[in-house]
């Protein structure tokens, strides 16, 4: 009983590892906008649910919203999913850029009026008590 | 659709209204009143409750004297509820961050705002003192004798818009229809202000300062016609 014990533990344990590594590099779709940036998040995290939405809104160049720009000028056809929204948006806006509120704002909203689609109330992407 | 409506075009139509109703009803209250002497800041010495001090009660005496026969002396709680009420009315919805984030994305610019939890907190004391009122002016019998469907009326105007902004920020009933009531219950108040009691506002300036009377802050150098 002994012997099979050495064996069997160290397995179960490195099953377990690859279980949870692959449950960690297998991207789960996004559900709702990232707000751990935001020392205090005033609202609930606006509901974003990736695939549907892109699905949806017949999106698929991803440098429609992951968009890079440099000096200020957008850079045609280069895109920024390797980055995160925070790396260019600090909390306060600047001069180059848009602060993060500013820019989830932006980005959503103004894509939304343009296309006459999609919501534009606080309390549309702010649901407090979100379907699941 | 009416969401469309409130938060467009009414909104202009109840600034406008607002704004030029306002200024009819100052010219017109001021055409009603005549100048009697150049006006002169500070209050007649003999007028009001002042008269009950005498010039041997000191400065100081004359000071607590006029503090206690004022209303703040007579009646201090609801001084006390009706500064909080009126200072409320004014900047919660001022300093509230979906208001300001609205106007910067409006137009590029927006004031300094509050946590949100704050707004919360000082919508319910604002109801809190609303309700006050409510109950002062139900309850009371002096008060319900002076009352007239107006009172109600612009107590509402003044309470709507912040329990329609509560019921909106917490997600209560439908979202869509509590902001555009919310919207249109601001109109309203808006458009009201010229025509109702709410011209107190900015009319109070006169009875306070430009009429004598026992209560009045100012010299009170304008007479009725």
């Amino acid at each position: 009983m002994r012997k099979y014990n050495r064996f069997y533990l160290p397995c179960a344990v490195l099953l377990l590892l690859a279980f949870f590594c692959a449950a960690a590099f297998c991207q789960e779709d996004m559900v709702a906008v990232d707000r751990g940036d935001f020392a205090h998040p005033q609202r609930p995290a606006a509901v974003f649910r990736h695939e549907a939405h892109n699905e949806k809104a017949g999106l698929e160049d991803c440098s429609v919203c992951h968009h890079l720009y440099e000096d200020g000028k957008l850079v045609p056809d280069e895109s920024s999913e390797d980055q995160n929204c925070s790396d260019c948006h600090p909390l306060k806006s600047s001069k180059t850029a848009p602060g993060l509120r500013k820019a989830f704002h932006t980005l959503c909203i103004s894509c939304h009026k343009k296309e006459k689609k999609g919501p534009l109330l606080c309390g549309e992407c702010h649901l407090r008590h979100p379907q699941p | 659709m009416l969401y469309n409506l409130a938060q467009g075009p009414l909104v202009w139509v109840a600034f406008i209204l607002f704004v030029a109703g306002s200024v009819y009803q100052v010219t017109r209250l001021l055409a009603l009143t005549r100048k009697t002497e150049a006006h002169r800041w500070g209050r007649t010495p003999d007028a009001g409750p002042l008269s009950g001090t005498r010039p041997a009660d000191g400065l100081s005496g004359r000071w607590t004297a006029r503090l206690r026969l004022s209303i703040a002396g007579t009646q201090p709680l609801t001084i006390g509820v009706t500064v909080i009420f009126h200072t409320l009315l004014f900047l919660v919805p001022l300093f509230l961050l979906a208001h300001n984030i609205l106007v910067d994305e409006a137009w590029g610019f927006s004031l300094f705002a509050v946590r949100e939890k704050l707004s919360d907190y000082l919508t319910w004391l604002f109801l809190a003192c609303a309700l006050f009122f409510l109950l002062r002016r139900m309850l009371l019998a002096r008060v319900r004798a002076l009352s007239s469907f107006q009172d109600y009326y612009i107590l509402f105007l003044a309470a709507a818009p912040f329990a329609s902004g509560f019921l909106a920020y917490h997600q209560i009933f439908d979202y869509r229809m509590v902001i555009t009531l919310h919207m249109l219950l601001g109109e309203l108040m808006l458009v009201s202000i010229p025509f109702t009691r709410i011209a107190h506002m900015f009319l109070f300036f006169v009875l306070r300062f430009l009429v004598a009377h026992e209560y009045s802050l100012g010299s009170g150098r304008r007479v009725w016609r």
